[in-house]
């Protein structure tokens, strides 16, 4: 049996039960290594099966099933469509690699804006905010949580997401100024507390269901040649593009944006050049709040959301930040874009599983690379104890 | 000097606390995990004596513990498989002190924290050899020594016998470091490291001596853990909250001082398990975060500055 | 031979170049001094010399092997070592405590019995003055006591090139005569000294030869005199001259 039999079988076997919840089902496959799960158009790294509402995709080696495990599906789409991809030991066609191009370029965008936020306020407040991941999980919730309830569009929620979240901007720079030295190091350690802080409000208000944004019109797919464009990553991408665009324009041109470069790169030469440092400093620690609680909407469409997901996300953005620089905005786009493609690629080569185990390896591998540029980025001894 | 009558007597009282109390079993689970924890916060705190902070100490305590699991459920006894997790401890402690080469604070921190992800990924994801996410089960609990009465080594009781006299060690060792040149070294190496190396000091072999003593007794109270409680999964051992868990404490107690992080510790944990967690057990985790919190913004010193501002680290 | 030399030393940080083709050459028992105005990279060459910075071009000999590059530790091993201009305690130790390091982990004429660590730690403290001081905490000394204790720490590894920056700069002129008689205790006990100070008068005092950097080149090397003679030297490098 050749590939393309072997999903058009399964295809088939699933397309017969769209309209039903699905709690179990199962396809001969033949022998292949099925490890991933395409759900609404879009990948999902299989959770641990004790998770509720999501299903999960398992396979034997040996054997010729699959099986598709767990509770009903939430929300049955008309043209919800499963299908595997085989493991490794193939080809990456011409084809797949294009997909993966382009998806991965598409989400590298929101990545790179995702990046962003942690960027600034390492910037300008010389500290690591490891609750960033949490702040955008909880932008995304809010975000859900008004969808839920007033069906507004989920573009026009991005901007009453972020301004939902300033009021926190202004606790972050409160605690954050306190900081005695060293600063990076302690921040993380209070930024870890902030982030399981986070994490305990979120898992009180809405427990830990997952969530999703799955608004219909997100969940199409254009066909340019052999790529499948997502449109729901598509808005996200252009989004993603549109804020970052936003934010140099702001940043480059505006008054209060040079004072705020001006202050991330020398307080004090700043504050000789008559700059507030004092306002640009609460502006920038808003506005990377005010970008976590945007971002969170955007990874709402997404992703499933759920309390602790906040981590693999900061890790992210701290990998981005290492890669592209401190605030450099075209960097982190880059960047970004980057690490979507590379995600993108190894997805289809090893399937979904080991993505976070990935992301932590190459956090790992970057610091090993780059801390030196960092710390100099910083200022030199900031980046020491 | 009034540090050891202290610890002297606080390990008198504690040895005889489960005959006098009928070996009450809740009891004797709620102090073994304390011990556990006090042994986990002291040997973070002399890693971080050498002046290493570390953001991952549950990659050594998941380790310890997966390796004591697969060990004792492939047939090998308890307690080699509970040695075995110790050097498992030590050597992925090992592992990641090498990074400590290049990077220092923040960064080391960062680095520690992304290679106990790694390893929780790795215990997630290998689902032949770890069981994935539903972990394993049916560990073994220790066996009984034969020469020692059965009561004490059987059971619950075997297991608070077996985590005191872990802490004790810990302590122990801590003590003993603290009055050798290998105290020196560390302190040395933590405050100066350039200056300490110009004076003929190898830093790294003493920061790697420092990750191995530090992960090695983690990853034991790793192996203690699951033959106390059976079963072992991802979230159980490599969660990322236990690797905070150390810091909140020893901060709390007093960072550098011998007996801070332990007592403060157990003093924690008591508090969240028996005040905490009756009144509100989803928000067990805030009580830490609030501690870590205040300690960093408002009182470095931790418990032990309240004894002793010139108070260091000296039994 | 020389004890302790640098060839063609050249530092850049980014664009800027710290040193340029220093040419430097200790020779065993003389009493070295280096002047320059601030900037011209007088430290960044010491931190050069004793391994702490790696040089972006040049070489570092030590008695004839090449040591360029080796991470502190070696230099502090074979023999060589360094005060710090702002004094680097080893805080939240006792002054006892910083002097012990050096003679506990020095790379030669150890001691096996704690006991001997211990008073060979009370006479270097003895030596410079602290003996009374022996139990404070590093942090809570003076600068002038820090200054001394930073030398008795740099005499701790029992080195034999000492590198000494600015021992004398922020003291009272009692302190400057204080620095003085120790540059020649050092110098009768058979070490060798290169020793950066902002002053000229404290230097011309005590040492062979006088190097001047500026701007990250040497521009002077000979006898005090003889430097002090040029006229275009003393008047643009010599900074002030105390009373």
């Amino acid at each position: 049996m050749n590939r393309t039999n072997i999903r058009e079988r399964a295809e088939a076997s699933f397309a017969a039960m769209v309209t039903q919840s699905v709690s179990e089902a199962r396809t001969p496959l033949g022998k292949t290594d099925c490890r991933a799960t395409r759900v609404h158009g879009q990948w999902l790294s299989p959770p641990e099966p004790r998770r509720e509402g999501l299903p999960s995709l398992s396979s034997r080696r040996s054997g010729c099933q699959a099986q598709i495990r767990g509770p009903a599906l939430t929300a049955p789409t008309p043209d919800a469509t499963i299908s595997c991809l085989t493991l490794r030991r193939r080809h990456l066609s011409f084809a797949s690699l294009a997909q993966a191009l382009v998806s991965g370029a598409l989400v590298g965008c929101f990545y790179a804006l995702m990046a962003l936020g942690f960027s600034l306020l390492l910037g300008v407040a010389r500290a690591m905010n490891l609750a960033h991941g949490e702040l955008i999980v909880l932008g995304g919730y809010l975000g859900y949580w008004l969808w839920a309830g007033s069906g507004l569009p989920s573009i026009l929620l991005v901007p009453v997401a972020a301004a939902a979240l300033l009021p926190l901007g202004i606790v972050w720079e409160a605690l954050l100024s306190r900081l005695p030295e060293p600063r990076p190091l302690n921040s993380l350690a209070l930024t870890f507390g902030l982030s399981l802080l986070l994490q305990n409000a979120i898992r009180a208000l809405w427990q830990g269901e997952y969530r999703l944004i799955a608004e219909p019109m997100l969940a199409g797919a254009l066909r340019v040649g052999a790529v499948t464009i997502n449109t729901g990553r598509l808005f996200v991408a252009a989004t993603a593009l549109a804020v970052v665009g936003l934010l140099w324009l702001g940043l480059t041109r505006t008054h209060w944006g040079r004072a705020v470069r001006a202050t991330s790169i020398d307080p004090q030469a700043a504050a000789l050049l008559g700059i507030n440092v004092d306002a640009a400093r609460r502006a920038t620690f808003l506005l990377a709040v005010g970008l976590a609680g945007a971002t969170g909407v955007l990874f709402a469409t997404l992703h499933y959301l759920y309390p602790v997901a906040g981590v693999e996300l900061t890790l992210m953005a701290i990998v981005l930040t290492i890669w592209a620089g401190v605030g450099r905005l075209r960097s982190v786009l880059v960047a970004g874009i980057v690490l979507g493609i590379a995600e993108a690629l190894a997805v289809e080569w090893a399937g979904p599983r080991w993505r976070e185990t990935a992301v932590a390896l190459l956090l790992l591998a970057s610091l090993f690379a780059r801390a030196g540029g960092l710390a100099r980025g910083l200022g030199a001894g900031a980046g020491g104890r | 000097m009034r540090a050891w009558i202290v610890a002297l007597a606080g390990a008198a009282v504690l040895a005889a606390l489960p005959p006098l109390t009928g070996f009450h079993p809740y009891w004797l689970y709620l102090l073994t995990t304390a011990f556990l924890w006090a042994a986990v916060a002291s040997a973070w705190n002399l890693l971080a004596y050498a002046g290493q902070i570390s953001f991952g100490h549950a990659a050594f305590f998941g380790l310890g513990a997966y390796a004591a699991a697969l060990l004792a459920l492939g047939g090998l006894s308890p307690w080699t498989a509970g040695a075995i997790g110790t050097v498992a401890g030590a050597a992925g402690a090992l592992l990641i002190g090498i990074a400590s080469t290049r990077l220092t604070g923040a960064y080391l921190a960062l680095a520690t924290l992304a290679y106990a992800e790694v390893w929780r990924g790795i215990a997630l994801n290998w689902t032949d050899v770890t069981g994935g996410g539903a972990g394993l089960i049916g560990i073994p609990a220790l066996p009984e020594i034969a020469w020692l009465p059965v009561a004490l080594t059987r059971g619950r009781a075997g297991a608070y016998y077996m985590a005191l006299a872990h802490l004790l060690a810990v302590l122990a060792l801590f003590a003993f470091i603290l009055r050798s040149r290998v105290g020196l070294a560390f302190a040395a190496v933590r405050e100066e490291e350039e200056r300490a190396s110009l004076l003929g000091l190898r830093p790294l072999g003493w920061k790697l001596l420092a990750f191995a003593l530090s992960g090695g007794f983690t990853g034991a109270a790793g192996a203690l853990y699951v033959y106390t409680v059976r079963v072992v999964e991802p979230d159980l051992v490599f969660n990322r909250y236990y690797s905070i868990l150390p810091l909140v404490m020893a901060m709390f107690g007093g960072l550098h001082t011998w007996l801070g992080p332990a007592a403060a510790a157990i003093s924690l944990y008591l508090l969240s398990e028996l005040v905490l967690h009756p009144v509100a057990p989803a928000l067990h985790q805030v009580g830490y975060a609030l501690a870590l919190i205040v300690v960093i913004l408002y009182w470095p010193g931790g418990l032990a500055g309240l004894f002793s501002r010139k108070r260091h680290a000296r039994p | 031979m020389p004890v302790l030399e640098g060839r063609g030393i050249s530092v850049a940080f980014g664009g800027l170049l710290a040193l340029r083709g220093v040419d430097v050459a200790i020779e065993e028992h003389q009493v070295v001094g280096l002047l320059g105005p601030n900037g011209s990279g007088k430290s960044t060459l010491f931190n050069v010399m004793s391994g702490l910075l790696r040089p972006t071009a040049g070489e570092v000999w030590f008695r004839g092997r090449r040591v360029t590059g080796r991470p502190p530790w070696v230099m502090g091993r074979l023999g060589v070592g360094r005060t710090f201009q702002i004094p680097r305690p080893f805080s939240g130790l006792s002054v006892f405590e910083s002097v012990l390091i050096g003679v506990t982990f020095r790379g030669r004429d150890r001691y096996r019995r704690a006991a001997d660590r211990r008073s060979e730690a009370e006479r270097l403290l003895a030596l410079v003055g602290l003996a009374d001081k022996s139990g404070a905490r590093a942090i809570e000394l003076s600068l002038g006591q820090m200054k001394r204790l930073e030398l008795a720490v740099a005499l701790s590894s029992r080195p034999g090139v000492l590198l000494l920056d600015e021992l004398a700069s922020g003291l009272s002129p009692r302190g400057h005569e204080e620095v003085l008689l120790s540059y020649g205790r050092l110098r009768e006990r058979g070490l060798t000294i290169f020793a950066i100070e902002h002053s000229f008068s404290v230097l011309a005092r005590v040492a062979d030869r006088m190097l001047v950097l500026d701007q990250g080149q040497i521009v002077a090397d000979g006898p005090p005199a003889a430097v002090l003679a040029s006229p275009r030297i003393a008047e643009a490098y010599l900074g002030e001259e105390d009373q």
